[in-house]
């Protein structure tokens, strides 16, 4: 038998406390990253860092809950303090269920394997110059892949390893199937679209695409379904320059044409019924400076969806659903224990108009990737959630092959709840197998050149419009 | 016969091509083609929609029988003495004595009855055409499937139908000329003027000539329409891209520039106005009504700053709607006779390159385009018509006597031979001419200033380039007063007059230069983030329709300059940004609907009434045409409910403005309901201004749209 050691909040206490002198290593019992950047083996560096209580659900809650367990209305207060608070509430009044999981305590499991490797081998390569963006120290270069600051000291350094890289790989792109759901639970919108990505900068190949080393990335949601808004897509293209706004151009089937539009509109719903911003896309949507008032607000265990939600036996790997007032509202999602997280605040600064007053985004300090996403309005109210379950694509045996390492499962996101709490809508993202209109998602292609002159161009995006 | 026999040809084509398709994919077995076989992915997906549109004025279309500004409004036509030079009203003892004088014709008026001891020759010209009101303006139901097939990831098949169908005849006052006892006679099509109205159909004269039966429906490649229905193909291309390089070839509509609705470089595609005209949804521009044709399109992304773009397709003409429908805009006296099949337009091709240049807030985009402008050119045409004037009339019978005693017609035939060679046809009141003719000088004048052409002009052109009319002692006139007996002489004689005219179509350069600019303010400034483009195109020697209908037609350099600044702005955190836009238009030598100006400006008629006065003619027409736009579009949270609203103004005095509403409740339904509000009249000269060509068409709209 195990003795516990530590309360259920003794990590949280000091790992604030450690905030407030200034030290802000991941990890309790041990610095994480000095012991990540070391070892040989990554299975068991979780547990020489964290405590059991930040690793075991049936630890921290004492008993209550256990791997395996459905949290529901009836037993979420024992989670309640691993929970933001609108996951929360869906639980305790939406119906929603969540199932926990095991612990995903091989940190290989959280990373793309070139990711992985480009983090490892350029650690400490990485500073802010003097227009505050990342740089390879010593060339003056743009950043050279995997997380520049992989063991963040400040909420800006972990900001911007979430910034440089959404996905964590150099190109990728993906199904996306959607359903929002309207206030009486219903299904009121379907959409399909494709998401681009692709890195000009901050590549794990070392490589700048094209030598454009003026550009972070370049990226396109293309919608497929329905007809009204098939070929409806918003290309952005990144600048370097984190203090500057992305070109935004858009193909209105409407207008038969590409048109510019202003780059600030980032808080609009793409599409009718849409929860989803521009501004959301992986917890940092936005060009990080355009963004301000970084501020480190909580450490602590969470529960965030990590692993199991690839439903690979099902159908186009569609997702159940369940809760709500038509049981419509809610994925099913497996939830785990992340053992230490930071919570950023962040104001748009950048924005003065913006609806967002604030924002809370929770950090895994194992990957640096967002676990937990809320905005605030601009009276200070909660409006929305934007989660989503980042993990390996892996379901049982089966797993879909990392691009650069086939023996082990790919890293990426598996679905999304995005809840608008103000207009009780909720916009639900499925990573399926194929939508209408797509292919299948890909990553890292052997050739770029081709699929950014394909999807990721001004004259890509007039042609892939409707006809 | 020849519609039907050009349908089963072109049916045959294709039939061909996919036969050959399957032999060639039934006789393919090699692994590797199978493997290509099975590389194909392919979906579905359309549209169901239903329109309405209910007319909310009282005012019918005035280019229509039912909406004549003339009917059950009497106008006393005084016939000029032609042996004067019209320069007084004739009594029939003037006529008498003067084709005895001129001719030593002693003319026989026995037949003619005697009024009041007397042979009349005055009339009170009386159209007995009711004015209905109408209550919808426009009823279809359209589907809308799509079809895309992915061969390789380079190669795909891109399809999208359109299959409508027009409530038209059981939903709109429909005028129809067999409810008289007598038919119209010939010259006219018959499917556009001997039936009730035909709503969908594209009708050109066949290429073997004009005369009855020789008139040709559904001249483009894979449009199939009738009087009710309507099916194409906007969307019918392969698509090849490979890298930068794109290609497409097959059916296809095609929009440059950035002006929305005022076509400053959206030179590729004439319009198709069957389809509610040009008052649809004011933010959707023109999706609906580019005529697609047959066409190879490149485009080429140079760099990550430069792009080019090129096609050629086929030379495919703006649509107008047919006469007597609810939207028709060339007035119903007039018999069309389009040559884009007799003219081998359909032979021509359209062809052009742009280059366009982004570079951070900056854009630039240049324009070369070889093409036939696709409004067409009109003028007079004889009509070929050989029917004699009516004999009930002094008039008719005396120009009929003198026509088979002096210029040689055979007897019986009166002055048919020689009305054939000029570009009027006559008919009897009484008959279905009673409706579709003009009756009297007045309503030769009115239509004139509608049409936006000089009544004056357009009679001393038909007579000079039309020398058989001055056999019949037709003279050229310089004041109004003699062109007013003139032609209420030939109104009486003829009883009821029609004219002919050509439509045929001009190539033409067009040169284009745009730029764009995207302001960078504070980001609390208003301006912040507000799009700039402006854009001029040029066109040296167009040709436009001579306000007198003159065979050279009218030639002048043309320029169009469009200003447009577009912004998104938040007005309040709880609702998504207002999209709002600013266009300015100027054309110093054509309006918006592509008219010379010189036709613009004829004074003397007051809106949407008969006149006492018959209107003058233009004169110099208004210096130039400017346009201003006005539009904004307000999501609401969540973008389930969207307004809209839309004006435009033409500076000479004209209105149109369009507030909307849009709904999506989900579950892949729309509903849209807008309200179109025209005024012609709100200030200055009324025919200067293009509102009041179309302002009978005030409506509410409603749209309903389910998503497959």
């Amino acid at each position: 038998m195990r003795i516990r050691k530590y309360d259920f909040s003794y990590s949280r206490r000091l790992l604030m406390e450690q905030a407030a002198k200034g030290f802000m290593g991941a990890g309790v019992l041990a610095p994480f990253w000095p012991l990540m950047a070391k070892a040989e083996n990554l299975d068991d560096i979780v547990f020489k860092t964290w405590p059991i209580e930040n690793i075991s659900i049936e630890e921290n809650t004492k008993g209550k809950i256990s791997e395996g367990d459905t949290v529901d209305a009836s037993n979420v207060e024992h989670v309640k303090h691993l929970l933001d608070p609108i996951t929360h509430t869906q639980i305790s009044e939406m119906g929603r269920r969540i199932k926990i999981g095991k612990p995903t305590t091989n940190v290989e499991l959280l990373y793309p394997h070139a990711y992985l490797e480009a983090t490892l081998r350029n650690a400490g390569k990485a500073e802010f110059d003097a227009e505050r963006n990342v740089r390879e120290k010593g060339t003056g270069g743009p950043w050279i892949g995997g997380n520049p600051f992989p063991d963040p000291e400040t909420p800006e350094e972990a900001i911007v390893n979430i910034t440089l890289s959404w996905g964590r790989h150099n190109w990728a792109e993906y199904g996306i199937r959607d359903f929002s759901i309207d206030p009486n639970g219903r299904i009121a919108y379907q959409y399909d679209f494709v998401w681009y990505e692709q890195n000009v900068t901050s590549r794990t190949d070392r490589q700048v695409f094209r030598g454009w080393k003026d550009r972070l990335r370049h990226n396109t949601a293309l919608f497929t379904h329905p007809t009204e808004n098939d070929g409806t897509s918003f290309l952005s293209i990144w600048g370097y320059d984190q203090n500057s706004f992305p070109d935004l151009y858009g193909y209105v089937p409407a207008f038969r044409r590409v048109r510019q539009f202003p780059t600030d509109q980032r808080f609009e719903p793409l599409v009718p019924g849409i929860t989803l911003f521009l501004s959301d896309a992986w917890g940092a949507g936005d060009p990080m400076w355009t963004w301000g008032n970084y501020k480190i607000i909580d450490r602590g265990p969470v529960l965030a969806p990590i692993n199991g939600n690839l439903w690979s036996k099902n159908d186009n790997w569609e997702i159940p659903k369940h809760g709500g007032p038509q049981g419509n509202t809610f994925q099913d999602t497996t939830w785990e224990m992340v053992p230490e997280a930071i919570l950023v605040e962040a104001e748009p600064v950048g924005y003065p108009r913006s609806p967002v007053g604030k924002r809370h985004v929770w950090i895994d300090r194992r990957n640096g990737v967002f676990c937990g996403y809320i905005t605030y309005d601009r009276r200070g109210d909660m409006w929305k959630s934007f989660e989503a379950s980042l993990g390996p694509r892996q379901d049982g045996d089966f797993f879909v092959p990392d691009p650069d390492n086939p023996d082990r499962p790919l890293w990426t996101w598996g679905e999304c709840h995005i809840h608008d709490v103000q207009a009780e809508r909720m916009t639900l993202l499925a990573h399926v197998e194929k939508i209408r209109g797509h292919e299948g998602s890909r990553w890292n292609l052997p050739d770029e050149d081709d699929a950014y002159e394909r999807f990721l161009t001004r004259t890509a995006i007039a042609r892939l419009g409707a006809a | 016969m020849s519609t039907g026999i050009g349908q089963i040809r072109s049916a045959r084509h294709a039939a061909r091509l996919f036969g050959s398709l399957f032999i060639l994919t039934s006789l393919t077995t090699t692994a590797q083609a199978q493997a290509f076989w099975e590389s194909w992915s392919w979906r579905t997906s359309g549209l169901l929609r239903t329109e309405l549109a209910i007319k909310t004025n009282s005012t019918e279309n005035r280019f229509n029988a039912f909406g004549n500004e003339f009917n059950r409004t009497p106008v006393t036509i005084r016939p000029g003495n032609p042996f004067t030079g019209f320069s007084d009203v004739a009594s029939s003892d003037d006529i008498e004595q003067g084709f005895l004088d001129t001719a030593d014709l002693p003319i026989d008026l026995s037949a003619i009855p005697v009024v009041d001891g007397t042979l009349p020759l005055e009339r009170e010209a009386l159209r007995s055409t009711p004015s209905p009101s109408s209550t919808f303006n426009y009823a279809i139901t359209r589907l809308e499937p799509s079809l895309e097939v992915q061969f390789t990831r380079a190669l795909r098949l891109r399809v999208r139908a359109r299959l409508l169908y027009d409530f038209g005849s059981q939903l709109y006052e429909n005028f129809d000329p067999r409810d008289f006892p007598e038919p119209l006679p010939g010259g006219a099509d018959p499917q556009l003027s001997r039936s009730s109205p035909n709503y969908q159909s594209y009708r050109v004269e066949a290429r073997s000539g004009r005369m009855e039966g020789g008139w040709r429906n559904n001249p483009f490649l894979f449009e199939w329409s009738g009087s009710d229905y309507f099916i194409d193909f906007p969307a019918l291309f392969l698509e090849y891209n490979q890298g930068p390089f794109q290609i497409r070839a097959g059916n296809m509509q095609i929009a440059w520039g950035q002006a929305l609705f005022f076509r400053t470089m959206d030179i590729a595609n004439g319009l198709d106005t069957r389809r509610h005209l040009i008052i649809g949804r004011g933010l959707e521009e023109f999706a609906d009504e580019r005529v697609p044709a047959p066409a190879v399109r490149v485009g080429y992304q140079l760099s990550r700053v430069w792009e080019v773009d090129a096609f050629a397709q086929q030379f495919r003409p703006t649509i107008f709607p047919n006469p007597n429908t609810p939207f028709n805009l060339i007035t119903h006296e007039f018999t069309v006779h389009d040559q884009y099949l007799r003219g081998g337009y359909d032979k021509k091709v359209n062809y052009g390159i742009r280059l366009q240049g982004q570079w951070g807030q900056w854009g630039v985009q240049f324009m070369a385009a070889h093409r036939h402008n696709p409004n067409g050119a009109f003028r007079w045409t004889a009509s070929q018509v050989n029917r004699a004037l009516p004999n009930s009339n002094v008039l008719g019978a005396s120009f009929n006597q003198y026509c088979e005693a002096v210029l040689g017609s055979p007897v019986g035939e009166g002055c048919g031979p020689q009305l054939a060679q000029v570009p009027l046809d006559f008919g009897p009141l009484g008959s279905a001419m009673d409706a579709a003719g003009v009756q009297s000088a007045h309503q030769w004048f009115t239509g004139a200033q509608n049409a936006r052409l000089g009544g004056i002009d357009a009679l001393n052109v038909l007579i000079e380039e039309f020398p058989v009319a001055q056999d019949l002692f037709a003279q050229t006139v310089d004041n109004k007063e003699d062109a007013i007996r003139q032609i209420d002489a030939f109104a009486y004689a003829g009883e009821s007059i029609r004219g002919h005219i050509d439509r045929e179509y001009h190539s033409e350069n067009i040169f284009g230069v745009g730029a764009s600019y995207v302001l960078q303010l504070a980001p609390t400034n208003f301006f912040n983030q507000t799009i700039f483009n402006l854009e001029v195109s040029y066109a040296p020697d167009r040709v436009f329709t001579d306000t007198g209908l003159r065979q050279s037609f009218l030639t002048d350099d043309d320029w169009s300059i469009s200003f447009v600044a577009e912004n998104w702005h938040r007005f309040t955190p709880a609702f998504p940004g207002t999209y709002m836009v600013f266009q300015y238009k100027f054309r110093p030598t054509s309006d918006l609907f592509g008219r010379h100006l010189s036709g613009m400006g004829s004074e003397g008629s007051p809106a949407g009434g008969p006149t006492v006065v018959a209107p003058d003619d233009p004169g110099t027409g208004s210096g130039n045409a400017q346009y201003i736009v006005l539009a904004a579009e307000q999501p609401f949270p969540g973008r389930v409910w969207e307004t809209a609203f839309a004006m435009l103004i033409d500076v000479r005095g004209g209105i149109f403005i369009q507030p909307g509403i849009r709904w999506n409740p989900g579950r892949n339904l729309q509903f849209d309901l807008f309200y179109n509000f025209l005024e012609g009249s709100a200030w200055g000269t009324r025919s200067e201004n293009i509102i009041s060509t179309f302002d009978f068409a005030e409506e509410a709209v409603i749209r309903a749209t389910w998503q497959f």
